[in-house]
């Protein structure tokens, strides 16, 4: 058993390995990889094996023939973001930066082009305090990873050197560049920026939206694998009344420095 | 024969497409809109990501396509009756089934002569003809697959025309086996025999507005007026041709006796003329 104190993984979660059930009783939602009985959630995934978060702090290991690395991608991943999920957190699919005065998450799908967006906002002052899985607790961010996902070709664009990139895991097209230094305490968040890209359209596209929309807004970049009812629409609610929230919809064959512009735009 | 799903399988370039527009057609019977067709390929990044419970794309390429048939799973759990799914896929890999048995309402499977599907695979991905030809015959052809950069779709395990017509047609699931120059000739007798496979019985009175609304010079038309998404960047049309036999303009003697002897026994098994001309 070891106590995880650093990484996107709740501090003070005991982890440990062990026999993990093939599937839980009382399931309440099920994906082809995931289910959960409405607290514990059961990761299981072909060659690697099966992993069990549960009570916010405690996690089971059963993947005997995994590679390590394999196996830290989805301590650090859906499990950590399911014991922030556990734990009463709002868990973002994105990354959380601060200039010191603010915090702003952008979130987005895969291919939203969070990542490199935020390595160009490190650039230019930002300090990144959390990377995806982004938990956030009322509008303070409480959690994350310190590495940020790239696709080799957005690696290349931003000229990052190989010593700074390592594969995600063994395999993997994902490069993580780990941003050593995060930053340990920062503002509140004011400001959450929905990247999406737009694959069929030409047209650059920013919302700003109101009420109801702002839930639709977030909800496909949130985690919810919990399927938590009114407490987390409590949570969501409580945060959005606190924060702008903005959605930046790009053209797919967009470059990615007009991207960026965009962005600095939209959070200036 | 228990599930919901309706497989509607070909090699790339075969006709899934004609196909999918006919069946759209004779359930709405209507117009065919290209950006709604039938048939949820399961394809799309965002879907798989829901489905899987977990984001894929970082995922390695074997573990991806082992969940392949668990992602096949989970999106007909959330289906509400007999459904139609597209797929490139070849029907195993590894030996492992990729379409679940278990969640197979049927199975259709269109066979097109491999010379014509190289001239418009060519077109279709911009690339020569020797290189189609050499896509043809590629055991580990994956569409989709994971490279260096970002891409909206999964991957999709595909392997060479020859395996992938036979793994299909031989299979468990015994499709319905139609071909594309059959499609073309005699497209309301073709078209009765695929949509059997998912409605019990076939009202034939109605069909000649759906085959004439899915006709190839109304989807050119469609694309023409309202683009169609699934064409790739820089690739003026989707719908380039639809004859059967073009490949006679195009390949040199070389190219097609090249594909002749990579595949001369299943193109003879489903009636090409494999003879020098």
């Amino acid at each position: 058993v070891a106590v995880v104190t650093t990484g996107a993984v709740p501090p003070g979660t005991r982890v440990s390995t062990g026999s993990v059930p093939r599937a839980l009783e009382g399931v309440v939602q099920r994906s082809a990889c995931t289910e959960t009985d409405g607290d514990a959630l059961l990761l299981r995934l072909p060659h690697v094996g099966r992993l069990l978060a549960r009570h916010g702090d405690e996690v089971t290991i059963d993947a005997p023939d995994a590679h390590p690395d394999a196996v830290r991608r989805y301590l650090h991943g859906p499990i950590a973001a399911a014991l922030h999920q556990q734990r009463g957190h709002i868990v973002l699919r994105g990354a959380a930066l601060s200039d010191g005065r603010r915090t702003i998450v952008l979130v987005g799908r895969a291919g939203a082009a969070v990542p490199p967006v935020a390595i160009s906002l490190l650039r230019t002052g930002w300090r990144l305090v959390a990377a995806e899985p982004c938990a956030i607790d009322g509008v303070r961010v409480v959690g994350g990873s310190s590495r940020l996902g790239l696709w080799p070709d957005d690696a290349a664009r931003l000229q990052l050197e190989a010593s700074q990139l390592a594969p995600r895991q063994p395999d993997s097209p994902i490069l993580d560049f780990d941003v050593a230094e995060t930053s340990s305490s920062s503002p509140d968040v004011r400001h959450i920026v929905v990247l999406c890209r737009g694959l069929h359209s030409s047209d650059v596209e920013v919302q700003h939206p109101a009420g109801a929309d702002r839930f639709l807004a977030i909800t496909p970049v949130t985690h919810r694998d919990l399927a938590q009812g009114e407490p987390w629409l409590g949570s969501v609610s409580t945060m959005l009344d606190r924060v702008e929230v903005t959605t930046l919809r790009w053209p797919g064959g967009l470059e990615l420095n007009e991207v960026v512009r965009l962005v600095r735009e939209t959070i200036a | 024969v228990s599930g919901s799903l309706v497989w509607l399988a070909s090699y790339p370039k075969s006709g899934n497409t004609w196909v999918r527009a006919i069946v759209t057609a004779y359930r709405t019977d209507a117009p065919v809109d290209l950006a709604a067709l039938d048939s949820d390929a399961v394809l799309g990044r965002e879907d798989v990501d829901v489905l899987a419970g977990i984001d894929t794309a970082d995922l390695p390429p074997t573990v991806q396509v082992s969940l392949i048939p668990c992602i096949y799973r989970a999106h007909a759990a959330r289906l509400a009756g007999v459904t139609w799914a597209k797929t490139h896929e070849c029907r195993t890999v590894g030996g492992q089934p990729l379409h679940p048995a278990d969640v197979t309402h049927g199975a259709v499977y269109i066979v097109r002569d491999p010379r014509d599907v190289a001239v418009s695979y060519a077109d279709h991905l911009r690339i020569s003809l020797d290189a189609a030809i050499s896509r043809l015959n590629d055991p580990d052809l994956v569409v989709a697959h994971a490279g260096p950069r970002w891409n909206p779709q999964r991957p999709q395990p595909v392997g060479r025309w020859s395996d992938h017509v036979t793994g299909w047609v031989d299979s468990d699931l015994a499709p319905v086996v139609v071909r594309y120059e059959d499609l073309i000739a005699d497209t309301q007798r073709a078209a009765t025999s695929v949509l059997a496979t998912s409605w019990v019985e076939v009202d034939a009175g109605r069909l000649a507005r759906p085959v004439a609304a899915a006709g190839f010079d109304a989807l050119a038309a469609a694309e023409e007026a309202h683009g169609f998404h699934e064409r790739p960047p820089g690739v003026d049309r989707f719908f380039r041709s639809g004859r059967a036999g073009a490949w006679r303009e195009h390949l040199t003697p070389t190219q097609a006796r090249r594909i002749v002897d990579d595949h001369g026994a299943v193109m003879e098994r489903f009636g090409y003329d494999t003879a020098d001309d």
